[in-house]
Order: structure tokens, then sequence, then C-alpha cells
């Protein structure tokens, strides 16, 4: 045995560039699914603890009705009166601003959560201390009978705008300006992470008095007697509260914001780790392809070993050893390897999300998980090349063969994988399957696709040779149509390496494609969401009589107002909540458009009846996720009680995630009583200049009102660039796949040249240059290329259709699929690229062989 | 007229410490033509001096004159250019492109010269019948014996008409009978195209169908007899055997 594991270490130096790539293909796996693990981790932890920290012990939460506008705290009372009620605790919130806090960008809302600007709670010490954990990093707590207006900041906020212990400073809110003096910081934990940090408390009376609202909370947070927060009971409680408020307040479930946001994750994540089980799958396609290898060249050698009188069980376990010690090295680094990535990627996620991540210590788990996992798949992957090595025959080293025995896999395979290919084809075509299996199956039919496409590779290497032939004489000459016939000498080796390329080029294909759908959708929204020229928003809302003020501008052409709101829609199975967006159907109309989901649909008409209020447009995603179609209605809770809105036609937003509807501002003010509004969309007059007309308002308003103004364009290429980044993840795991399949091309052509170095000491003699050998070795890459390219191309077209199907039905963006021509171009460049630039290693080598030794190579 | 010719030639090959003196001075001299055997025990230096006369390998001194050109010196580019036009090899073992058929093998030369096919149907042909290979045209080497791939390694070798053709035990592996045929093949070759034919052999029968048989020892030529087209076989085969047993003692 010991003399196993000498020639084991021996194979390993002396085949260095092979157990290099081999250890290569494992580290990148690895690296990617421990990233992948650990960062999806991150952001669930971050999550949970936002929310978790923030609702405190909090049971139940009590809103007004509408979700809109507070209620009288006399209802206080009664709630710390109801049967099972152990704490009842008043806030009231106060959206509120710095006067220096001039963000020069508008918040985009459309991909995390909406983070909104700074917020005060009115709060009462003792009580809310009581249930939720405020931790006081400097300073001290707000005292509960203080009059003064102390309040306490998120140490993150405080520092960002240099407020410093004791300091007295102006915040500005809907009621003018107010002095307050910070007593104490928030650590970041706890309720110190309310609003992403963008947070502060003060003393209840005193928010009352700053906003006007004598009397008035906003929300009462519950906690029950039974701390087991049983169900049932809690159920209990709930229903009694319900009854004995009534309609105008309404109890909910503090978890369900959570929900959306982990609900939203979850469906980049599914794409994600499906992503990284593919990476996986090319990793152990590589290490199984790399011991193959090793076999095959060693073929001679353990023939040799076989008939001195190893057992061929000797032989097998020193391949497994072989693949053991590589597995472990290639794992232990991909896992180091993989601590770099995921803090790439965590910070990626962070700035999607719009809040920093939490990354905690190392999660042993997924560590063990990933280099365990890493290490079988080796293991796994260098079995069968084992058990084919344990089966050489001593006879074998002396034999001499033009091309290898072929398991019954690569000469009779192809039937199924027409078989396989049908059948997915038949099932994501008939999709006979309920909406949530869908999914799954989706990725096994993915699964399926790609095993076909691969088992099919071996019986049409002849038809890709004989069709390529003439560009490949074009391009190498004579000598490269000699080159390609190598191919189909060792077909398994060739179809792995094709596979290899296949993922990566789809990989590309899929990403490029899924964002090219994606934004074509998203900008002709974006468009009209940011419609006009530019984009004002109000930090804390204003009065729509600002309309006049920005029309009363010489460059200003027309104004729009836009209010948006939360409202809770009262489905049949739920209360779902969901962005309002009033506007002035008129000025709105004049400034931007809808863009109606219908083209048929008689636009005119929807605006018209727009404007008679009681009617809404829903969004495509509400359309889609709750199949809503004009004419039905929508019961939405108002400040009084529930109203029908009538559907009048379906537009593309995707504000809120596409949770949104649209109404007109009179409906905003006279069923939910709300006469302010946030946002301006403004035309420019022709001839003026968007930074002249900004610096206008700001310099016009700015005294008078919290502004941010930002111009389309600039808005335009942030939701960009945020797009971009959403798939940055993707393009991540594409690159990772891309070099890949570059290794197996390095391995593959190393191998073909090793074993042809006497075919090309013999090409070598009879004439043949430098040149032509180099260009030999590169137009068999390159049909390696077109073959990964082509076969890459179609099978990534299929997976993102069936990805924007899956997403559609998953989350309700039902996107158009736009056929991206970019990135088809893009895969075929790529891998012709790759495999070319991979090629030229061994074709350099195979070139500098002096032709005698090739001659003499044994 | 010589077409070949060495003069003084040395081949030494540096291994670490050691210096293997393969050839210790050959001056040799080949026409148009003539079908020469190289003789000699294994070690003497015959596949060294073949390969340095091929244009395979570079002489530590003395020069070769391969069809007019000092070829001693050349560049690897340029000696490949030289071979490529103007020597055929047919070696021991593993002459054929296994991925190739008996066709293209035999055409081989000329696509890497980028010759236009088409060109040469009839000389394919040509060779093809000569050497009875006809219908095995397109079978790839594993299908064919060893005899079989040896001949079309020759036509192989011959298909360009080069001034030399070198061949490294082209009977190695084959049966008498085959042997036989091969070596009338070559010669006839060398008489028909007027080529330079060297070829090196252990088997006194196959030299007996060469015009002049070289005895190598120690890298130096230690004798060399010639015959006339009227020598008998038996005759010349026991004039090789005599010299060789002379020679070993
Ligand atoms: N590449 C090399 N490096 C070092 N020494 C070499 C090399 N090639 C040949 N030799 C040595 O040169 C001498 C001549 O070798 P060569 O191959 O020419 O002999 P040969 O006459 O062809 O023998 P055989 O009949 O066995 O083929 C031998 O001693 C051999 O060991
Ligand atoms: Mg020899």
């Amino acid at each position: 045995m010991k003399l196993t594991r000498l020639i084991t270490i021996r194979s390993l130096s002396t085949r260095r560039l092979r157990s290099l790539l081999t250890f290569f293909g494992i580290m990148l796996g690895v690296a990617a699914i421990f990233a992948i693990n650990y960062t999806n981790q991150n952001a669930y932890h971050s999550i949970t603890t936002l929310f978790e920290g923030t609702a405190g012990r909090v049971n139940l939460e009590i809103h007004s009705a509408a979700n809109i506008g507070g209620f009288s705290e006399d209802i206080l009372a009664d709630v710390s009166d109801t049967p099972g009620v152990s704490q009842a605790v008043p806030v009231l919130k106060l959206p509120a601003a710095l006067p220096g806090e001039m963000t020069e960008e508008v918040d985009l809302s459309f991909f995390g959560t909406d983070a909104g600007g700074f917020i005060l709670h009115g709060i009462q010490p003792d009580l809310d201390a009581d249930i939720r954990d405020y931790k006081i990093s400097q300073g001290r707590f707000l005292q509960a009978s203080s009059e003064a207006t102390e309040v306490v900041l998120a140490e993150a906020y405080a520092y960002e705008h240099e407020l410093a212990l004791g300091q007295s400073f102006s915040v500005v809110t809907s009621q003018g300006v107010a002095e307050l003096v910070l007593v104490g910081l928030l650590a970041k934990e706890g309720a110190g992470l309310t609003n992403v940090g963008k947070f502060g408390v003060i003393e209840l009376r005193a928010a009352q008095r700053l906003s006007m609202r004598e009397g008035q909370i906003d929300q009462i947070d519950v906690v029950v007697q039974v701390q087991d927060s049983n169900p049932d009971f809690l159920a209990e409680v709930r229903q009694a509260l319900g009854t004995r408020l009534g309609n105008e307040v309404t109890v909910l479930s503090p978890a369900g914001q959570g929900d959306r946001m982990t609900q939203m994750l979850s469906g980049y994540q599914i794409g994600l780790n499906f992503m990284a089980g593919i990476a996986l799958f090319i990793g152990a396609f590589l290490i199984y392809n790399a011991f193959s290898m090793t076999i095959i060249e060693r073929t001679r050698e353990l023939g040799l070993l076989r008939s001195v009188g190893m057992t061929s069980g000797q032989v097998s376990a020193q391949v497994v050893f072989e693949g053991l010690l590589l597995g472990i090295s290639g794992a232990l680094t991909g896992a180091g390897a993989g601590l770099l990535l995921s803090v790439g990627l965590t910070s990626l996620m962070s700035e999607l999300m719009g809040y920093d991540l939490y990354t905690g210590s190392i999660p042993v788990g997924i560590l063990i998980g990933s280099i365990a996992i890493g290490i079988v798949v080796t293991l796994i992957a260098s079995f069968m090349p084992a058990r084919q090595a344990g089966r050489i025959s001593p006879l074998e080293a002396l034999r001499l063969r033009s091309h290898q025995d072929e398991g019954w896999l690569i000469r009779y395979g192809w039937s199924i994988g027409i078989v396989l290919l049908l059948l997915s084809a038949a099932v994501l075509y008939i999709n006979p399957f309920p909406y949530d299996v869908q999914f799954r199956l989706g990725s096994l039919t993915v699964f399926a696709l790609f095993l076909g496409a691969m088992l099919v590779i071996p019986v049409t290497l002849r038809a890709w040779q004989r069709i390529s032939k003439v560009a490949v004489r074009l391009v190498f000459g004579n000598l490269g149509t000699v080159g390609i016939r190598n191919l189909d000498r060792a077909r398994k080796r060739t179809t792995l390496t094709c596979t290899a390329l296949l993922v990566g080029v789809s990989m590309i294909v899929v990403t490029q494609g899924m964002t090219g759908s994606f934004s074509a959708d998203l900008f002709a929204w974006m468009d009209a969401y940011t419609g006009g020229d530019i984009f004002v928003s109000a930090v804390v809302p204003i009065t729509r009589n600002f309309q006049d003020d920005l029309e009363g501008l010489s460059s200003v052409e027309t104004a729009a107002p836009v209010r948006y709101i939360d409202v809770i829609w009262l489905n049949e199975l739920e209360e779902e909540t969901i962005s309002f967006m009033g506007v002035d159907a008129a000025s709105y109309t004049n400034v931007t458009r809808f863009i109606f989901s219908d083209p048929d649909i008689s636009s005119d008409q929807a605006i018209e009846d727009l404007k008679k209020g009681n009617t809404i447009f829903v969004s495509s995603v509400l359309s889609e996720k709750y199949n809503l179609h004009p004419g039905d209605q929508l019961k939405i809770r108002t400040r009084q009680d529930e109203q029908y809105f009538q559907i009048a036609a379906v537009v593309l937003d995707f504000y809120n995630q596409g949770m949104v509807v649209t109404g007109s501002l009179d409906d905003l003010s006279t069923s939910f009583e709300i006469a302010d509004v946030n946002t301006f969309l403004v035309r420019i007059t022709e001839d003026s200049d968007t930074t002249l007309t900004i610096d206008e308002i700001y310099s016009r308003f700015e005294d008078d009102y919290q502004l941010v103004i930002e111009s389309n364009r600039s808005v335009r290429e942030r939701a960009d660039n945020l797009m971009r980044q959403a798939f940055v993840m993707f393009d991540v795991l594409g690159i990772i796949a891309v070099m890949v399949a570059a290794l197996g091309v390095l391995n593959t052509l190393s191998m073909s040249v090793l074993e042809r170095t006497r075919e090309i000491g013999l090409l070598r003699a009879m004439g043949m240059t430098r040149l032509q050998t180099i260009k030999m070795i590169l137009a068999e890459a390159a049909l390696l290329g077109v073959i990964g390219a082509i076969l890459g191309i179609g099978f990534g077209l299929a997976l993102t259709r069936i990805f924007l199907e899956a997403m559609g039905a998953m989350s309700g963006y039902s996107l158009d699929f736009i056929m991206p021509v970019r990135a088809i171009w893009l895969g075929l460049i790529v891998a012709l690229v790759i495999s070319q630039i991979a090629a030229l290693f061994p074709a350099i080598k195979a070139a500098k062989t002096p032709v005698l030794t090739a001659i003499h190579y044994e | 007229m010589a077409v070949l010719y060495t003069q003084d030639l040395h081949k030494q090959y540096v291994l670490g410490q050691h210096i293997v003196k393969a050839l210790k001075g050959v001056s040799l001299s080949v026409s148009q033509g003539e079908f020469v055997g190289i003789m000699g025990p294994s070690g003497s230096g015959k596949s060294t001096l073949l390969h340095l006369l091929g244009g395979l390998d570079q002489p530590t001194s003395g020069d070769i004159h391969l069809a007019d050109r000092n070829i001693s010196t050349l560049s690897d580019h340029q000696a490949t250019l030289v071979r490529r036009r103007n020597v055929g090899f047919v070696f021991q073992f593993f002459n054929l492109l296994p991925t190739l058929s008996a066709e293209e093998n035999i055409l081989l030369p000329l696509i890497i010269d980028g010759k236009n096919l088409k060109n040469y149907q009839e000389a394919l042909n040509d060779i093809l019948k000569k050497l009875g290979m006809e219908n095995r045209r397109h079978h790839k080497p594993d299908q064919l014996s060893g005899g079989e791939q040896q001949r079309v390694a020759l036509a192989r070798a011959l298909i360009t008409q080069p001034a030399v053709l070198l061949a490294d035990e082209p009977t190695g592996n084959l049966d008498s009978r085959s042997g036989t045929d091969m070596m009338l093949l070559l010669q006839r070759s060398a008489r028909q195209f007027n080529q330079a034919i060297i070829m090196v052999t252990h088997d006194p029968k196959a030299a007996a169908y060469t015009d002049r048989v070289v005895f190598l020892k120690d890298g130096l030529i230690a004798d060399e007899i010639s015959f006339s087209a009227d020598d008998k076989q038996p005759d010349r085969l026991h004039g090789i055997m005599a010299t060789q047993e002379r020679l070993e003692r």
C-alpha cells in the first residue's frame, strides 16, 4: 500500500498541469457553493434580525384600518382591557428630515425594501423599553418624565450626519422645523435597526406636539399574556381585539412584512442555487474528465504495473487515493476562496437591498457541507475512472490503439439522450403541473434537457466535422481538417469538454437574455414612471398646490403631482398591503403616459374612467398573480370603511415589485383623506436645460420644502445599474462556468497533444512546420468551441424561456422573451476565444516537441 | 551524380556528464537512383546517421549536402521545408495517423504542402495499384495488416517523388514474404523514379536487394560492399554475412 501511495504522489507531481487543473476545478466548485450559501444565509439572517429586532416581543400590531393616518389614543385603554393582552404600547410615526440631509438621489423602490427617509417614533420610553431592546451605545435613553424634546438616534445615522451627543439640532417635519437635543445613541441591533437605521425615538407627547396630532397615535404594539405565543391563543386575542375595536383599526401580525421580503429573496435564491448546482455539476465533470484522462495517459504504465503483479483492486485504490488527495486539498482551498467571494457577493446584496447585510461568524455547517460536497463529488468522479483503471489488462501495455474503448453510454447513449430531449420538451410544452411543483420540476426538466444534449453529442461528432470542414480549411489550412478528425478518437473526452463549454455559454446567454427581457419591460415602465424630464420628490409630503409653483417657473412646461401610499387590499383570502399611486390623470398624461398591457384597449376611455373616480389601474404583476382583469373589483380598506374600486385597465408598473395600483388623487383625498403629495413629474420647455432647471427649483423652494430632485436620465441610469447588479451574481457564476470550461479545454487538448506526440513527430518529419502544428491543434479547439457554443446557445435560450416562465409563475413578473442577439454573439465569441486561448499552451508545446523525441516517444 | 553526401560527420549526445559519440566522422555519398543499405550492430549509429541525412537532427560537426544544399546548419523551419520537398521517410513502427484512411495517409505530405489534391488523383491510383492496395484505400490503419501499413507508409514516402527516401528498418516487423515484397518495391522505385534510397536494416536478406551495403561500427564506416546488377541473391547474402562476421570479430 505504501508503494501505491508513492506512485500516486509521483503521478500527481509528474502530471502537474493536470493535477493543477483538477485542483482548480474542485476549488472553483466548492468556492461557488460556499459563497452562494453563505451569502444567502447572511441575507436571511439580516432580514430576520431586522424584523425580529424591530418587532421585539410584539405579538400583534394595531394599525389604522386604511394603513394610513392614525387613530385616537383612547383606544389604548380598550386594548389593555381586552382579555389576554399583557401590554399595549403606543407609537406615533413622524416622518422627518434633517435640513442638511440633501440626498441627491430619489429612492428607487422596485427591487428591495424601500428604506424611505428618516423617521422618528414617538414612544412612551418606559413602556417601549419593556417590549423592545433599546441598546444604548452612548449617552442615555429618553427619560419618561422629561418634557424637553430629547431624541435618541440610531448611532450610524448620527455618525453619518455628524451629530454629537448633547448637540441640539433641527429637523423638518410636515408641520415645520423643530429643535431636538441628542441625548443617546442606539447600537446597531434590536430596535436600533428599525427603518434600516434611519431612525430615532422621541417622547410620544413631543411627537404629537410636533406633528400637531395631539391625542393621536399610529400604531399600538400588543404583547399577549401567554408568552409562548400559542398560535391559537394569539388568534383568539386577535379576534377579541378585532371585535372590540371595530372598523377603525386593523390587527396584524408583525411577521407579515418580513415574509414579503423573504419571499422576494427566495425567488432570487432559487435561481442562484440552481446555478450553483450546475457549477458543481460541471466541477464534477471536470474532475471526472481529468481522472479519465489520467487513466488514458497512464494506461501503459498501469498495464505494466498489472503485469508485474499489482491487483486490479490496488490499481483502483491508487486512483481513488489520488482523487482523495486532490479532493481534500481542492475543497479546503475552495472554502478559502469561497470566503473571499462571499465578501464580494454580500456587499453586492447589501447594495441591492439597500442596507448593510449582517456578516456573522463563518457558518461551520455550510463550511463543512461545501468541503464535504467537494470531496464526495471528487471521489465519485474518480471512482468510475478508477474502476476503468482496474480493468486494464496487463496486455494493454503492449497494444497500440487508434481510439479508446468506449462505454455503451457513448455508443448507445444517444437514444436515451433523444428520449430525454423529447420528454423534457414535452413536459415544458404541456406543463401539466400545479404551480408549486412547477419550479422544482422545471429545474429537473432543465437537467434532463442538459443531460439529453450531452448524450447526443458523441453520435453527432461526425456530422459536426463534416459541416465545419470547409470553414476549418479556410481558417486553419489543410491540416486543420486533419486536426478536427481527432475529436472523435476520444469521444467521451470531447463530449465532456463540449458540455463544459455548453454550460459556460448557456450561462452567458441566460444572464444576458434575462437581463435583456427584464430590462426591456422595466425600462418601458421606468420611462413612464420617471416621465418628463425631472423627478421632484418631497421628503415630507407637501401640498398639491406646489404644482402651480412649479408651473410658474418659465422653464417648466407642466408638472404632474403623484402620491404613493400603502393601502390594505382585502382579497378573498387575506389582507394584502399594496401601494396606491394617486395621480391627476390630466396632468399625468401631459407629462408621461400609462403603458397598457393590452395594446387594443382604448386608452382614452381608460383614462376617462380613472378621472371619474372609484376606478383604478392594476399592475400587470397583480393582474397575473391574482388573475385580475378589467371590470373586476378590488376591495380596499379606506379611512371610513371599505370600498370597491373598479379595474379599468392593466398597466405595466414595477413600483414596489409590482404590488401597486393607480388611482386618482381625488379618490385619495375623499376616501383616504390624504390631500398632500410627495412626487412631481416635471416636463421642461423645449429650450430649457435640465440641470439649470433643477438648480432653479432648488434655489427657489429650498427654504420652504425638503426636496430631492433628480433628472430622469440619472434615475434611469441608476435603475439600470441596480438591475445589472442584480444579475452580477449570475455573471459571477457564468464566469466560473466559463473558467471551468476553459480548464476543460486546456485539459482535453493537453491530453490530445500528449497522446499524439508520435503522430505529431511523424507529421513534423514529413515537413509540417511549427506554425502548421499550432494551427492544427487550434482547429481542433475551434471545433470544440463551436460545438459547445452552438449547443450552449440553444440550451441557454431554452433555459431563459423556462426561467422567465417560472419567474412569471412565482412572482407575477411576466416578461416577454426577447431574443438576446448580443448574448448569442457574446457566447459564440467567448467560446471560441476561450477555447483558442486554452489550446494555445498545448499547441505551442506540441510545436516545440523536437521531431526525434516525438519519434522515439513511447 | 551524388544527390546526397556527407563529409566527416560527427554526432555527440551529451547526457549529463556523459558524452555519447554516436557518429565519429562519417563520409558517405549516394547517387541518384542508388539503393544503399546501412548495417551494423545495435548502437553503432545507424538511426542517428539516417536522421541527420533526413534533416531531422543537426550534426555536431561536418556537412550534409542534400539536393545541392548544405542542410547541416539550417533552422528548424528551413529544415522542415527541405524535408517536405526532398525527403520521404519510412519508419519501423507507427508510420500512419490512426484517424486518417489509407488514402488520406498517403496524401498527407501533399496536404501539408497545401497542394491541390485533385492534381494527384492519377499518381495516387498509380501507386495504390502498384502496391496492390486499391481495395484498401478507405481502410483505417487499425484495419490494415502490418505489411499493408508499411506499404501505405511507402506509398506516402513516394507520392511526392522525393529525391531521397530514407527507411529505418522498414521490414522490422514484417514476415519474410511481405519483407521481400517491400524490398522489390524499393528496388523498383529507385530505378523508376531515379531516387536515392537509404535503408537501415538488420536483415541481411533485405540488404541483399540493395546496390551497396555500408557497414557501421562504433560510429564509423567499417566496411562497404557494392553489388553489380548481375550478382545473384545467394552470392550477395553470402558476401554480407561474411563481412558481418569479420567485423564482429
Ligand atoms: N537522443 C539520444 N540521446 C543520447 N544518446 C543517444 C540518443 N540517440 C541515440 N543515442 C546513442 O547513440 C548511439 C547510436 O544510436 P543509434 O540509435 O543511432 O543506434 P542504431 O545503430 O540505430 O541501433 P539499433 O540497431 O539498436 O537501432 C547509441 O549508443 C545510443 O545510445
Ligand atoms: Mg536504430
